[in-house]
């Protein structure tokens, strides 16, 4: 099954190619150039994981991460992040991002850290599954 | 000459909006060559031609952004040193910045600048711009007087409860300490007293910061 992701960042040439480059190795990608429209996307997609630029103009990437948080999407949330701005990256982990990554990105670890998310993410919703399962049987009585 | 704290924080700001600016742009460069090499290695393998040279120029752009953003990165830092207010300097960082910013200028007549870094975390509270602004103006008395192929270390060690910074030229000058240290009064202010600065044997500065 291939992740779901959604890449919100304003560097238009920057997102189309990434989302290019993660489509080419099987990920289903949606792209976002702002705050408003990724959560609009949201409200019609599911995703496994949302990387998201922290410094955006408009809505931030601290506030996009806390309205994200709020849609309920258990999508495990990656900061992206220049040299200046990693202090900015770390009160996002501290509000529930995943992780972080440096611009420029390295494609090794960006598919690296992808895949862990979306393992997380994974193992979550089995977790959710077995617990909804155990909820109808005691609820039937089995 | 001084410079006013609010123009200084001023310059900083923007320098580093600047940098942070660039440095996205290295990120959507980095992208799309990476793109590019994807769809050669993606593609069949004869529907390129000229496949090698495509490559091959894909990694010289990529090296050079890789250049680029080392260059901003040093730069980024350097413009988060623009204050002159007493803060806890990580000094392995503050010479990292300063020795690689001044590296054009010791290779422009082929002088080898060789920082010998520790792995240990060392931490001073001092003006970064001041405490820079020394270490540059040292390493430049040499640059400006040596020749080529003759080479300076510097290094940084603990010493007790304090630090040294050692600024080492493999050549022995003609200046005297008095000039030396006339021509930095004269060029730097040093207005912290923590911070004392020694020439020795006409090839060896000794940055010696105390703790008290």
């Amino acid at each position: 099954m291939s992740v779901k992701l959604l890449i919100l960042d304003d560097e238009k040439d920057f997102v189309e190619s990434l989302a290019e480059r993660l489509s080419l190795r099987d990920f289903k990608v949606k792209t976002a150039f702002n705050g408003e429209d990724a959560l609009k996307i949201m409200e019609e997609n599911e995703f496994d994981v949302i990387i998201l630029d922290v410094q955006m103009p408009g809505m931030d990437g601290i506030e996009a991460l806390k309205r994200i948080k709020e849609t309920n999407q258990l999508a495990h949330v990656l900061m992206l992040t220049g040299h200046a701005t990693v202090q900015t990256a770390i009160d996002g982990m501290k509000q529930g991002a995943y992780d972080y990554l440096m611009k420029p990105i390295e494609t090794k670890e960006l598919i690296n850290k992808l895949m862990e998310a979306y393992s997380l993410v994974e193992e979550q919703k089995e977790r959710i599954r077995k617990a909804e399962i155990d909820n109808i049987m005691k609820n039937k009585g089995w | 000459m001084t410079i006013d704290k609010n123009k200084l924080e001023f310059v900083g700001k923007l320098t580093a909006s600047v940098s942070h600016e660039i440095k996205n742009v290295f990120a959507s460069i980095k992208e799309l060559s990476g793109l590019m090499e994807d769809l050669i290695e993606f593609s069949d393998e004869s529907s390129f031609s000229h496949k090698d040279k495509i490559i091959s120029a894909n990694e010289k752009i990529n090296k050079q952004v890789q250049r680029g953003n080392e260059i901003v990165k040093n730069f980024n830092s350097f413009a988060h040193m623009f204050n002159d207010n007493k803060t806890d300097v990580n000094l392995n960082n503050l010479l990292d910045v300063i020795v690689n910013i001044s590296k054009r200028f010791a290779s422009n007549k082929n002088i080898q600048l060789e920082l010998k870094s520790t792995s240990e975390d060392f931490k001073f509270e001092t003006e970064p711009l001041t405490l820079m602004q020394i270490v540059f103006h040292s390493m430049n008395l040499f640059i400006e007087k040596l020749n080529a192929n003759e080479k300076i270390t510097i290094t940084l060690d603990k010493i007790e409860e304090n630090y040294r910074i050692c600024i080492h030229s493999s050549y022995i000058l003609d200046n005297s300490e008095e000039e030396f240290i006339a021509n930095t009064n004269g060029n730097i202010h040093v207005t912290d007293p923590n911070i004392s600065i020694k020439y020795l044997d006409n090839n060896r500065v000794e940055i010696d910061l105390n703790k008290n």
